[in-house]
């Protein structure tokens, strides 16, 4: 029952990916510029219209959403790359590391990440290899402190006792026995995370500090798509936002149907 | 006492760390000279900005230095306009604050009413259709519900002013931006809060003694769902203090974000780490206070 739940939860976010696989494959490069259809409002020759230089919103629109998915997932992946063993070793080891570990969670929760990627990206330039590093490596602290919360109920339990009794060393004990324990709990926060990302990247694209100009992003196509709003060409920004708005609904759908799936006592409303 | 001590003491830790990195980052990897003076300054030019910096001084003296000047608000004059780059976001921290509050507060008028009647109506047609409204706004990207308002009520309608700051129309629209998903926010934690509390023993003695429905939403329940509601408003207004960047690039308004993103743009070091610490002390603050709010809130919550 659960599992149906999930997988139909799943399909708008599945219908997005292949879209932008299908976009990547069989479509032509988006950039192709036709100067002589410029600001073609939607529903004419071209489906969603055109932008200023005469590119195909649509076909932009395709591109920008196979970026926010990447992005979305590769910031995750850094995340929990560098939170999840911090927050192992935090919960199994204890003692100085923890204490450690544990304030420079604080200090990192108690920064507002669009600040601190604002002023990082400002310092380092902007460009997407840039802009996925740093929400990523910003993004650790929520994995740590999760693994670690999840790491302490886990050591009270009889197997990991059993484990280390059988002479099982730390690592061991970690990657052998608590960490499969602990891995869907690890997915859901990363479900959790992936919408966040692309939120935050659309903003600082916004911004003018994310990707680079030439990298049709949906934040940057909304921040070059404003400019021709009050002149009423309003499917430039209006569009891409949108699109954006369903890909992180479509993702928070999903995440809940897998935190329902996860935990049987959750209530199924919100 | 011991619990306010650390608090304070944690407060105080996050701001060092915050400084020092700063510091750090324009001292060691980079060096501020070249920032300064155009590409073709002689060698002579550079020696005289660096003594007029002080910059020739060791690092750690340099160091002390800029926490003694922090410490009194001092963190050196703007490249461009040579005014205290301090003093440039105190002036512009005013209109910020009020913009922040006045969104908060409608968010606050939207949301609590809102969020109550979608508890007690739970399951029915207007929960579902609220929920769903509700899914919608924390899903947007901000600068998308501001630009679709702007779309509607400036380019369609004419009503409001779409840019700028000056009569209280120009407020509007970016304060509506600000509260749309504050209000979701606020809903879904009251439904949720509300659901689990009206469901305990001393609602249904509230509700046998015959007190009337809405004084059992409002006084008894509401009571109690405050501590997470405080808790999510006390982020939020610390969050937005330097987090409305994108409402106030998108709408114009001189608030002090966007002096902050244009001395990004333009990479004016001064203001941008004043700007860092000023956030960092209004962040670190807020928090403090949001602690000190449960115990006024809820007499329940004692720190040891």
């Amino acid at each position: 029952m659960n599992k149906k739940n999930i997988f139909y939860a799943a399909l708008p976010l599945l219908f997005f990916l292949g879209l932008a696989v299908l976009a990547r494959v069989f479509l032509p490069n988006p950039n192709n510029q036709n100067l002589l259809e410029t600001l073609q409002a939607p529903f004419g020759t071209h489906w969603l219209g055109t932008d200023e230089l005469g590119r195909d919103v649509f076909g932009l629109l395709l591109h920008g959403l196979g970026i926010s998915l990447l992005v979305g997932l590769l910031c995750s992946l850094i995340s929990a790359a560098i939170g999840v063993p911090l927050g192992l070793l935090a919960g199994l080891r204890g003692g100085w590391l923890e204490i450690i570990i544990m304030r420079a969670i604080e200090v990192q929760m108690a920064l507002p990440t669009v600040l601190l990627a604002l002023v990082t990206l400002a310092l380092l330039g902007a460009g997407l290899e840039n802009l996925i590093v740093i929400i990523g490596v910003f993004g650790w602290a929520g994995f740590a402190r999760y693994t670690r919360a999840t790491v302490l109920v886990q050591r009270q339990l009889e197997y990991v006792l059993a484990a280390q009794a059988l002479g099982a060393n730390d690592w061991r004990t970690i990657l052998r026995h608590v960490l499969p324990n602990v891995a869907s709990g690890i997915l859901l926060q990363i479900s959790l995370d992936f919408p966040q990302n692309i939120l935050l990247e659309a903003s600082l694209s916004f911004l003018g500090v994310g990707v680079g100009v030439d990298t049709p992003s949906l934040g940057a196509m909304v921040s070059r798509g404003y400019g021709y709003l009050l002149s009423g060409a309003w499917w430039l920004s209006l569009l891409p936002g949108g699109f954006i708005m369903l890909l992180v609904l479509s993702t928070n759908r999903l995440t809940e149907a897998i935190r329902v799936g996860l935990d049987p006592r959750a209530k199924p409303e919100r | 006492m011991i619990f306010l001590f650390s608090r304070a003491l944690q407060t105080l830790m996050v701001l060092w760390l915050v400084g020092t990195i700063a510091f750090l980052a324009l001292h060691v990897a980079g060096d501020p000279v070249s920032l300064l003076v155009s590409e073709d300054a002689t060698p002579l030019e550079r020696q005289t900005l660096r003594q007029a910096y002080g910059l020739e001084q060791p690092l750690l003296v340099q160091y002390f230095i800029f926490w003694k000047n922090a410490a009194q608000g001092e963190l050196g004059n703007s490249f461009y306009s040579q005014q205290s780059a301090m003093h440039l976001l105190l002036e512009r921290l005013p209109a910020t604050l009020g913009l922040v509050l006045l969104g908060l507060t409608l968010g606050l008028l939207l949301g609590v009413p809102l969020g109550v009647l979608s508890a007690a109506k739970a399951g029915s047609s207007f929960d579902r259709i609220l929920q769903g409204l509700c899914a919608v706004f924390i899903s947007a990207p901000s600068f998308w519900i501001g630009i679709v308002l702007i779309h509607l009520f400036a380019v369609q309608w004419r009503l409001l002013p779409s840019q700028g700051s000056g009569t209280v129309w120009h407020l509007i629209l970016p304060a509506v931006t600000l509260a749309l998903p504050r209000a979701a926010v606020y809903v879904q934690i009251l439904r949720l809060e509300l659901l689990e509390v009206l469901s305990q023993d001393f609602i249904r003695t509230a509700r046998a003694k015959g007190v009337l429905e809405t004084r059992v939403l409002y006084h008894h329940a509401l009571r109690n769902c405050f501590v997470p509601f405080v808790t999510v408003f006390g982020l939020q207004l610390s969050g937005l203090l330097s987090g409305a960047v994108i409402t106030e690039s998108l709408f114009a308004y001189p608030g002090m974000n966007r002096l902050a993103l244009d001395a990004m743009n333009r990479l004016d070091i001064p203001v941008i780490l004043a700007f860092v610490l000023l956030s960092a002390f209004l962040f670190a603050s807020i928090n403090f206070l949001t602690d000190l709010g449960y115990v006024l809130i809820d007499p329940r919550v004692r720190y040891e």
